[in-house]
């Protein structure tokens, strides 16, 4: 297995076996990142294909300063989020609450629930919540950031997270059962 | 037990006492992100893209290179011709037009010959006019027009010479006792004359007042310049002009004040010359254009082959195009003009995802259907041309083709670059009013255009990279294309007219370009551009 450094030199070369390698290496990890943008695993590919052409188009521009898996993660969440952002917008309709507060208590489901049956109940959001949610639980933006790249105001991100969680907590508890944390009394 | 056993037993017994630590409660978010991070499901897709297709990098398209770079040439030609040929352009119509009051100078002595009468009081020196007649004409009629009189003056002399020879005129026929005086009729009999190359009009520059009278204009003057010059501008001899264009309408030279000259011979002609502030035209003249146009096709469909289309499915193509034209216009007087040239021109045509799916996902409810809908033209070279339409899940239709690239694929790009004959009739408001030439005025043409499609190129893109995916091979297809549109012109800008304004055209095809293709196209749109 060729070191990564040099496999990346060899793709921008133009070596088509390299970029096919370099393909094999990341794509899983990538299409994990672009399933739980897409609602389902048809348009996950479409956008992990959209991600890696414009990965392979600018890769002379990754300077190895980071993992490369970031790099390509950071672009697959870009061209997730040019894809689905109009479509996020029409989600956005939720008057603005204060989406620090949960009516739900989380459960606490630890390492019993695996990503599949997870990703299962992201995708079943509306595209607004699920890009918002995605945005702030799994990728750790900020709320101004996820304005600025979603084009709408802090406080309809905060509402569409609120809301995001509330319907997986009600999700998580209704199809699994998990009963929510219960303050330890004594 | 006494207090200090109780207190001891407590102590020993938490001696070294490491209670397990609770767990610690991990958030939503963190379970949740615990849950993705090693998340890494396998794609069903291979990178079958980057086997077949090269990923192009900021490749340069030839295309747009070459065409930024005529037209860059087309605009430095004009600008070169605009400068070399309008020595007037400066002089401004907004300026009051010098009158003369009464007659100041005295009656021109314009004598048999074309000598200087040595017993005027001023005399000239310098200019000459040189005249090459054509073969049918020989006889030639040099009208002088005193504009004092406001044209009560009429002076004249007719000289003979052979067909073919040169003339020397001298300048007194130029000049009247007005200064600004011109000029000319050409074309004894009122047979018109054929000018060449040159009606050369005060070659030699300037003409100078060496003496002045009381009557005359101040000594050190200028007198107006036989080839332009810079006479002041409040002195431009617009009445002359005037006068000046009733001698010579019925001729086959056309003249225009200096002011305009600019927009009228740089933008088509050639000019011949001019003399006081009057520019002359042949009615040949040079028309060189390029200019684009966008728009859509209706009418021509994209048939798949194993798909039936719905008789109602149309498709809207949009469509851009590339045109340069080089040829010459013949005026015909009252606005119209007859063209003629040859003409390059680039189309693209972009099918759409919209375009190129109505018809299989309108009839084929589910699975992938291949339709090859471009090899039946024959050989794509490169690589393969079948296109997969699959229709996913409700309406989020997406078109593939799979066996060469798998990214999605939004259209299909065909381009046509075609060279052709252009023949046509055109009409231009505000060519002529009185003697000079609007700046804005409108343009109507048609056009047409047989011609041969030289090659077509396939193109596909996604939203992310453009692929060539080959030539369509060994069609070489006859054309014969009518064009109409009309135009707002505006000329006002170093001697380029800028033009845009509605369009459409017809095309009838030998073979279409796309297999399956039926119908004849019609094209609407928008073109805009500039004359030379």
């Amino acid at each position: 297995m060729l070191p990564l450094n040099e496999l990346i030199e060899q793709c921008l070369n133009g070596n088509a076996g390299a970029e096919n390698e370099l393909y094999a290496r990341l794509a899983p990890l990538m299409f994990g990142v672009c399933l739980r943008y897409a609602p389902n695993a048809v348009e996950a590919e479409d956008v992990l294909q959209e991600g890696f052409m414009k990965m392979f188009l600018h890769l002379e521009s990754y300077r190895g300063q980071g993992p490369l898996e970031a790099w390509v993660r950071r672009i697959m969440v870009h061209t997730a989020l040019e894809r689905y952002r109009k479509k996020a917008l029409l989600t956005v309709d939720a008057p603005e609450e204060d989406g620090e507060e949960l009516q739900v208590p989380a459960p606490a489901f630890d390492d019993n629930l695996s990503a599949e049956m997870l990703l299962e109940l992201i995708q079943a959001l509306p595209p607004g919540y699920r890009l918002v949610f995605n945005l702030f639980a799994i990728e750790g933006y900020s709320h101004k950031e996820i304005a600025e790249r979603l084009h709408i105001s802090e406080g309809t991100s905060k509402s569409q997270l609120a809301r995001a969680r509330r319907i997986l907590q009600e999700q998580v508890n209704r199809l699994y059962g998990f009963k929510p944390h219960q303050q330890q009394e004594g | 037990m006494s207090k200090r056993t109780l207190d001891t037993m407590f102590r020993q017994a938490f001696d070294g006492w490491e209670p397990e630590a609770p767990p610690r409660r991990q958030s939503f978010d963190g379970q949740m992100r615990s849950a993705f991070s090693s998340f890494a499901p396998s794609p069903s897709r291979s990178w079958v893209a980057l086997r077949s297709v090269p990923i192009s990098r900021a490749k340069p398209s030839w295309i747009a290179v070459g065409y930024v770079g005529a037209l860059a040439l087309a605009v430095l030609i004009g600008l070169a011709r605009s400068e070399s040929v309008d020595p007037l352009r400066s002089v401004s119509t907004e300026e009051p037009v010098f009158m003369p009051e009464g007659p100041r100078w005295k009656e021109p002595a314009l004598q048999d010959g074309l000598d200087d009468n040595p017993s005027e009081t001023h005399s000239r020196k310098g200019a000459a006019m040189a005249i090459r007649t054509g073969s049918r004409n020989k006889e030639a009629a040099l009208v002088g027009s005193d504009v004092s009189g406001l044209l009560a003056v009429e002076q004249e002399a007719r000289v003979d010479f052979p067909a073919g020879e040169g003339l020397e005129v001298d300048k007194s026929l130029l000049l009247s006792e007005t200064g600004p005086m011109a000029i000319l009729e050409l074309g004894a009999n009122g047979q018109g004359i054929e000018v060449a190359e040159g009606l050369l009009l005060g070659e030699a520059g300037q003409v100078m007042q060496e003496e002045s009278d009381a009557n005359m204009e101040p000594a050190g003057s200028e007198l107006p310049l036989l080839n332009g010059g810079h006479r002041p501008e409040a002195e431009r001899p617009d009445l002359l002009a005037d006068a000046v264009s009733d001698a010579v309408a019925a001729q086959d030279l056309e003249v225009e004040t200096g002011a305009e000259s600019s927009l009228s011979h740089s933008r088509l002609g050639k000019e011949e010359g001019n003399v006081a502030g009057v520019a002359v035209e042949r009615r040949w003249r040079m028309d060189v254009r390029t200019g684009l146009n966008w728009g859509l096709i209706h009418g021509q469909h994209a048939l798949p082959q194993q798909v039936s289309l719905d008789e109602n499915s149309e498709a809207r193509i949009r469509s851009s195009e590339w045109h340069l034209q080089v040829g010459v216009e013949r005026r015909l007087g009252a606005g119209f003009a007859l063209n003629t040239g040859l003409r390059i021109q680039r189309e693209l045509q972009h099918f759409n995802r919209a375009a190129l799916q109505y018809a299989p996902l309108n009839s084929v409810a589910s699975g992938p259907v291949h339709s090859n809908i471009l090899s039946p033209m024959g050989p794509v070279s490169g690589l393969g041309m079948e296109v997969d339409y699959f229709a996913p899940e409700g309406e989020a239709y997406s078109l593939n083709a799979d066996s060469w690239l798998q990214a999605p694929m939004l259209g299909l790009e065909l381009e046509l670059i075609e060279v052709s004959a252009a023949v046509g009739l055109s009409f231009r408001s505000g060519e002529r009013k009185g003697l000079r030439t609007a700046d804005w005025s409108w343009r109507a043409e048609a056009l047409f255009m047989p011609g041969l499609v030289l090659s077509q190129g396939v193109e596909v893109y996604s939203a992310l990279d453009r692929s060539e995916a080959g030539e369509i091979q060994g069609l070489r297809t006859l054309t014969l294309r009518g064009a109409v549109s009309a135009a707002v012109v505006y000329g006002g800008l170093k001697g380029i007219s800028f033009y845009v304004g509605p369009s459409a055209f017809v095309r009838l095809q030998s073979a279409n370009s796309l297999p399956g293709s039926s119908g004849v196209p019609l094209g609407l749109g928008f073109q805009g551009g500039i004359m030379f």
